[in-house]
C-alpha cells in the first residue's frame, strides 16, 4: 500500500509541478497585456505555489520524498524538451533530405 | 545511314535512328519524313559527341562515377561538365555544325533563331522517361550555337540525370546525346492536341488548348487556355471555353530583355486565339500524327501568319493513379485530418520546406500520407494494414470494431503518458486564454519578416516549430492548435451529460450548444466581406465599377474614383487583418490578398447582388440555441435537487463552453500559423526577385518548381537558369497533370476493398456522408469547383464544394448549406457552417461530380445524408 502511496505522491508532485511551471510561464504570456490580465497570472503564481508548499508541509519523511521527486522529475524533463526538440527537428530534416535525394 | 556522319538533316532520319539522332531527333525525322510541317533543321548525331567525348578524356570520372557514393557525383558531375565546357569542338566538327546552320539561315532568312534541344540515345527506353534532366535553349543565334551544343551534351553529366540513370540501372557508358538544331517558329498562337481526352479517356473527341505567343507558357500550365473538344467523327464542337490569357511567351527576346513572360494586352485576353478554320487546321493535322503513328497523341504545335507547324508528337502519356508512388516502399494512407488543406499536391519547393512532417507520416508526389506500419504499432488494437487504412481514411461508422490487443497496451499507454508529459505545460497554459493572447504572433511575424538573416526555411521553423523558453504561448500557434484536439473527450462528455439527463432533446442538442462562438476569426472574415458589401452599396459609382469590371481591373478604376476611398479605406482595413489569405493556403505557391486583393473584390461583388438579410441564419441559430437552453433548464429542473443547485445544467454548460473554446482556438490558431506561412512566401518572394533581376530565373513563380537544395544552388552560382530550365518545366507539366486527378487513398496496399469502400457510399440519389452541422435544408444545388473564379450563389442555393477553406466563407454567407465532398466535423466548411448556423455534410464522396448545378437536394445535417429530390438538368459548373 505505501509504495501505491508513494506513487500517487510523486503524480501529484508532477501535477503541481505542470501548473507551477504553466503558471509561471503566464508572466510572459501576458507581458503583452500586463494592465489587464496580470491579477490572473500572479493569482496562478501565488495559489499553485501556496498549494505546493502547503501539501509539502502536510506531507514528510519519504512521502516529502516522493513529492519532491515528483516535482523536480518533471521540471528537469520539461527542461530537457527543449534541446530533444531541437535534436528531433534535425533529425526529421535529414530524414527527409535523404529521401528527397533518393 | 552512316555512323561517322556528324550532322544529319531532319528530312533523312527516320524511327529506327534514334541511336545517332536520339530519340527526340528520330521522332522529328520521323514527322518531317511523313510530310508533316516540322520547322526545318538538323541533328548533331550522337557520333559527334561520341568523338568529342573521346579528346576529353573522362574516363576516370565515368569509372569513379560507377560507385562513387551519393555526396562524391555532385563533384564529379561538375569536373566532368567543366571539361565540356572548356575543351574546344574539332574543326570538322565545328565546320559541319556552322554550315548546317549557315544553310538553314540561307533557306529561312538570317534573322531566324534556333532552339537546341537535347536528345538522348537512352530517352526511349521504355520506363526511363530523364524528365527536365536534359537540357533544351531557345532563341539561340549563330554566335551562341556552338556553346549551346556543349551545353547539352554537358546536361547528360548533371548529377539529377546521373543519379536517375544509377537508379534506374542505366549504364553511363552506354547513354549518348545527340542534339537538335532547328528554327524557332515566331508562333502567334500556339498549343497541344490530344487525340483523345486524356482525362476521360475517351477517342471519340480531341482536346485542342490554345492560347497566344510561344507554347511553353501553355504547356507549363502558366495561363489559362481556350479549350476546344472536338467530335472526332464530324469535327463539331462539342465545348468551348474561352480562357483569360493572361500571360504570353513573346515570340522574340528584345535586345537587353531577361524575362521571357510577358503580360497580354487587355483586349487580346478573352479573345478567341483560333478562328473555325485554324481550328480544323489544326484538328486534320492532328489526327494525321495519329495516323501516322497508329496510337492517340499529345501534339505540340504552333501556328504562324496562319500555317501549321507541328513541333512535337509523342504518345499520350497519362500518369494514372496506379502510377503514383509506385517507387515507394511501404504501406502509407492518405492522411485525412489534413487533406482538405492538401487537395491538390504541393509544388516541390513548399513539399521542401515542410520537411518537418510529424513522425510516421510523409509527402508523396506532394501529398501527406501517414505510414501504416508506425500507426499499426502504436495503435492497440490487432488489425490488418486494409483495416486500418480504410478506417483512417473513411471513418466508416459502419465499421466492425477493432479488437483490442493486451500485448500491444502497454506500449501505447506508455506512448499516451509520454506524450501527455510533454504536451502537459502548454495544455495548462492554453486552457483559457484571452482573446488577443495570440496577437504576440503577428508581431512575431513582423520581426522574423523584417530580420534578413531567416531565410525561408529558417522563417517556417521559427514560426510553426520553434520551441522556446521565454516564448509566449500566443507564439506557438501551430503546437497550440495541436493540443485543441481536446475538445473531442468534451464533445463526448457533453452528448453523455445530454443523454443522461435529457434524453429527450433535440438530436443536434450538443453541437447547437458548442456553436455560436463570438472571435472566430474565419467567421469574422465573412463579416468583413459582407461589410465591404455593404460599404460598396452605399455608393452608386462604387457598385457600378465593382459589376462593371473584372476584379482584376476594378482596383485600379476604384483608386482612380474619389467616391470610392471610404471603401478603399475598408478593404485596407480588412486586407490589414486577413491579408495574408488564399485559396489553397499551405500552398505557398498561391497568391495572398495582400499581394493581389482581386479575389476579394470578386467576393464583394458576389455578394452586391444579395438584398435578402444575410445575418437572418446566424440569429435564427442564436435564438434556437436560446430556446435549447431554455428547454433544457426546464427538463432538468423536473430532476431532484436540481432546481435547488442547477448542478446539472451548469455541467452541461460548462461542457459546451470547453467544446466551444477548442474549437474556436484551433480555427484561430489556424488563422495565425497561415499567417506564418506568408511570411514565409514573402522571403521566398524577395529571394525570386534577386533571381530574376540577375537573370538566374526568367519567369516569376518559376521558384516553386525547385527544389530547396537547388534555389541554394542557383542562389550560390552553382547552378544556372540553363540547367534548372527545362527541370522546371517537366516540374510544372507533371504538377498540373497531378492536379487534375484525386490522389490513391492508400498506397502499397491492394486498393480493392479499400478504394470501394473508401467515405461514405453514396446510393442512387441518396449520398451519406458526416454531419458537421446540423439543421435540414432542401434547395436548389450549385455546384462550385473554385471560389476564385467568378462564381455565383444565389441566396439559399445550397453549396456544393469539393473542399473548404477560408477563401470559400464568403460564399457561407449566402448559402442556405452546404455539402463538401472532403473534410470532417473539424473541417474549415464545418466550423464556419456552426457558426452561420446552416446545416452542412462533409465527406460526401463524388458529390461535385454526382450532384449538378441546378439539381433540387435535401441536406440532413441531422443524419450526415444528402438526398437529390429532383433532377434540375442543369451543366456542372
Amino acid at each position: 500500500m505505501t509504495w501505491a502511496l508513494h506513487g500517487t505522491i510523486f503524480a501529484l508532485g508532477i501535477c503541481l509541478s505542470i501548473r507551477i511551471i504553466a503558471a509561471l510561464h503566464g508572466i510572459i504570456d501576458f507581458w503583452h497585456a500586463i494592465g489587464t490580465e496580470y491579477p490572473r497570472v500572479i493569482r496562478g503564481i501565488l495559489g499553485w505555489g501556496i498549494m505546493t508548499l502547503a501539501i509539502g508541509w502536510l506531507v514528510e519523511g519519504s512521502y516529502w520524498t516522493a513529492l519532491v521527486s515528483g516535482l523536480s522529475a518533471y521540471f528537469l524533463f520539461y527542461l530537457s524538451l527543449y534541446p530533444l526538440w531541437l535534436l528531433l527537428l534535425r533529425v526529421m530534416k535529414k530524414r527527409s533530405k535523404n529521401r528527397s535525394r533518393s | 545511314m552512316p555512323v561517322n556522319t556528324n550532322v544529319l538533316w531532319l528530312g533523312e532520319v527516320r524511327a529506327g535512328d534514334a541511336a545517332l539522332a536520339g530519340g527526340k531527333g528520330a521522332n522529328l525525322g520521323e514527322l518531317a519524313g511523313a510530310g508533316l510541317p516540322v520547322p526545318p533543321g538538323f541533328v548533331v548525331s550522337s557520333a559527334a559527341y561520341a568523338r568529342f567525348v573521346k579528346t576529353i578524356d573522362v574516363e576516370s570520372e565515368l569509372r569513379q562515377l560507377r560507385d562513387a557514393p551519393q555526396a562524391e557525383i555532385g563533384h564529379l558531375c561538375s569536373s566532368i561538365r567543366e571539361r565540356i565546357g572548356r575543351a574546344e569542338l574539332t574543326h570538322e566538327l565545328a565546320e559541319a555544325i556552322l554550315a548546317a546552320h549557315g544553310k538553314l539561315l540561307d533557306e529561312r532568312g538570317p534573322s531566324v533563331l534556333c532552339a537546341v534541344r537535347s536528345s538522348a540515345t537512352a530517352e526511349d527506353l521504355g520506363a526511363a522517361s530523364f524528365a527536365g534532366q536534359h537540357g533544351t535553349y531557345y532563341y539561340v543565334d549563330s554566335a551562341q550555337l556552338l556553346s549551346m551544343i556543349k551545353r547539352c551534351w554537358a546536361s547528360l553529366w548533371s548529377p539529377e540525370a546521373v543519379s536517375y540513370r544509377r537508379t534506374h540501372g542505366i549504364e553511363h557508358a552506354s547513354v549518348s546525346m545527340a542534339v537538335v538544331v532547328q528554327e524557332m517558329i515566331a508562333s502567334e498562337v500556339s498549343g497541344v492536341t490530344f487525340t483523345a481526352n486524356p482525362v476521360t479517356g475517351s477517342r471519340d473527341e480531341l482536346v485542342i488548348e490554345s492560347s497566344w505567343g510561344m507554347g511553353a507558357a501553355l504547356v507549363d500550365g502558366r495561363v489559362t487556355p481556350d479549350r476546344y473538344i472536338v467530335e472526332r467523327d464530324s469535327l463539331k464542337i462539342r465545348e468551348q471555353r474561352i480562357g483569360e490569357k493572361r500571360f504570353m511567351v513573346a515570340p522574340r527576346m528584345e535586345a537587353g530583355r531577361e524575362a521571357r513572360l510577358e503580360e497580354v494586352p487587355h483586349a487580346m485576353r478573352l479573345r478567341e486565339t483560333l478562328s473555325t478554320e485554324h481550328l480544323r487546321t489544326v484538328v486534320e493535322w492532328s489526327l494525321r500524327c495519329e495516323t501516322h503513328f497508329k496510337k492517340p497523341q499529345d501534339v505540340e504545335w504552333a501556328m504562324k501568319s496562319g500555317r501549321f507547324y507541328l513541333l512535337q508528337s509523342r504518345p499520350i502519356t497519362v500518369i494514372g493513379r496506379e502510377d503514383i508512388g509506385r517507387d515507394v516502399k511501404g504501406q502509407y494512407v492518405l492522411f485525412k485530418p489534413l487533406f482538405e488543406n492538401f487537395t491538390d499536391p504541393l509544388t516541390p519547393l513548399a513539399e521542401d520546406l515542410f520537411a518537418f512532417t510529424p513522425p510516421g507520416t510523409r509527402f508523396i508526389h506532394g501529398w501527406l500520407y501517414s505510414d501504416v506500419a508506425v500507426l499499426r504499432a502504436i495503435l492497440p488494437f490487432d488489425v490488418s494494414d486494409e483495416e486500418l487504412a480504410e478506417h483512417a481514411y473513411s471513418n466508416s461508422k459502419d465499421a466492425a470494431p477493432w479488437r483490442l490487443s493486451l500485448a500491444k497496451l502497454p506500449l501505447a499507454m506508455l506512448c499516451c503518458a509520454f506524450v501527455y508529459l510533454v504536451f502537459a505545460v502548454l495544455l495548462a497554459r492554453t486552457r483559457a486564454l484571452p482573446e488577443a493572447a495570440l496577437a504576440t504572433y503577428r508581431e512575431l511575424c513582423r520581426r522574423v519578416d523584417a530580420d534578413p538573416a531567416f531565410g525561408p526555411e529558417e522563417t517556417l521553423r521559427r514560426l510553426w516549430l520553434s520551441l522556446r523558453l521565454f516564448d509566449p504561448v500566443g507564439n506557438l500557434a501551430v503546437l497550440m492548435n495541436i493540443t485543441c484536439i481536446r475538445f473531442l473527450p468534451w464533445m463526448s462528455v457533453l452528448g453523455g451529460l445530454l443523454r443522461r439527463w435529457a434524453p429527450a432533446a433535440r438530436a443536434d442538442a450538443d453541437v447547437l450548444l458548442a456553436s455560436g462562438s463570438e472571435g472566430v476569426l474565419s467567421a469574422d472574415m465573412g463579416r468583413g466581406i459582407r461589410a465591404l458589401a455593404h460599404e460598396a452599396k452605399r455608393r452608386k459609382r462604387v457598385r457600378e465599377i465593382l459589376a462593371g469590371h473584372a476584379p482584376e481591373r476594378a482596383l485600379a478604376e476604384l483608386k482612380r474614383e474619389p467616391e470610392a476611398r471610404d471603401f478603399l479605406e475598408e478593404l485596407e482595413r480588412f486586407l490589414a487583418i486577413n491579408g495574408h489569405r488564399a485559396l489553397k493556403e499551405f500552398e505557398l505557391r498561391s497568391v495572398r490578398w495582400e499581394e493581389d486583393p482581386s479575389p476579394v473584390l470578386g467576393m464583394v461583388r458576389n455578394h452586391l447582388p444579395i438584398e435578402s438579410d444575410s445575418t437572418a441564419q446566424e440569429r435564427k441559430t442564436a435564438d434556437a440555441r436560446a430556446e435549447l437552453t431554455r428547454d433544457l433548464r426546464r427538463t432538468l429542473e423536473k430532476l431532484p435537487l436540481e432546481s435547488a443547485f442547477g448542478l446539472r445544467f451548469r455541467l452541461i454548460r460548462f461542457a459546451a463552453e470547453r467544446v466551444k473554446y477548442f474549437l474556436k482556438l484551433r480555427e484561430n490558431t489556424r488563422f495565425y500559423h497561415i499567417m506564418g506561412l506568408g511570411t514565409v512566401r514573402k522571403k521566398v518572394l524577395r529571394i525570386e526577385a534577386d533571381l530574376l533581376r540577375l537573370g538566374k530565373l526568367k519567369c516569376k513563380d518559376d521558384i516553386f518548381f525547385l527544389r530547396s537544395r537547388e534555389l541554394a544552388d542557383l542562389r550560390a552560382g552553382r547552378l544556372g537558369w540553363f540547367e534548372v530550365e527545362d527541370r522546371i518545366r517537366e516540374r510544372r507539366i507533371r504538377h498540373i497533370r497531378l492536379c487534375k486527378m484525386a490522389p490513391p487513398k492508400t498506397i502499397g496496399i491492394p486498393l480493392g476493398r479499400t478504394e470501394a469502400s473508401s467515405g461514405p457510399v453514396a446510393q442512387g440519389s441518396l449520398f451519406a456522408g458526416q454531419s458537421a452541422s446540423p439543421g435540414r435544408y432542401e434547395g436548389r444545388a450549385r455546384v462550385i469547383l473554385d471560389p476564385s473564379i467568378d462564381v455565383e450563389l444565389e441566396p439559399g442555393e445550397v453549396l456544393v464544394a469539393p473542399y473548404t477553406d477560408p477563401a470559400w466563407t464568403p460564399l457561407f454567407l449566402t448559402a442556405g448549406a452546404a455539402v463538401v465532398e472532403i473534410g470532417s466535423y473539424l473541417s474549415h466548411a464545418g466550423t464556419v457552417a456552426r457558426e452561420f448556423g446552416m446545416p452542412c455534410v462533409v465527406d460526401v464522396a463524388q458529390a461535385t461530380e454526382r450532384i449538378r448545378t441546378g439539381d433540387r437536394i435535401l441536406v440532413d445535417g441531422d443524419s450526415g445524408n444528402v438526398q437529390i429530390v429532383a433532377r434540375g438538368g442543369g451543366a456542372h459548373a
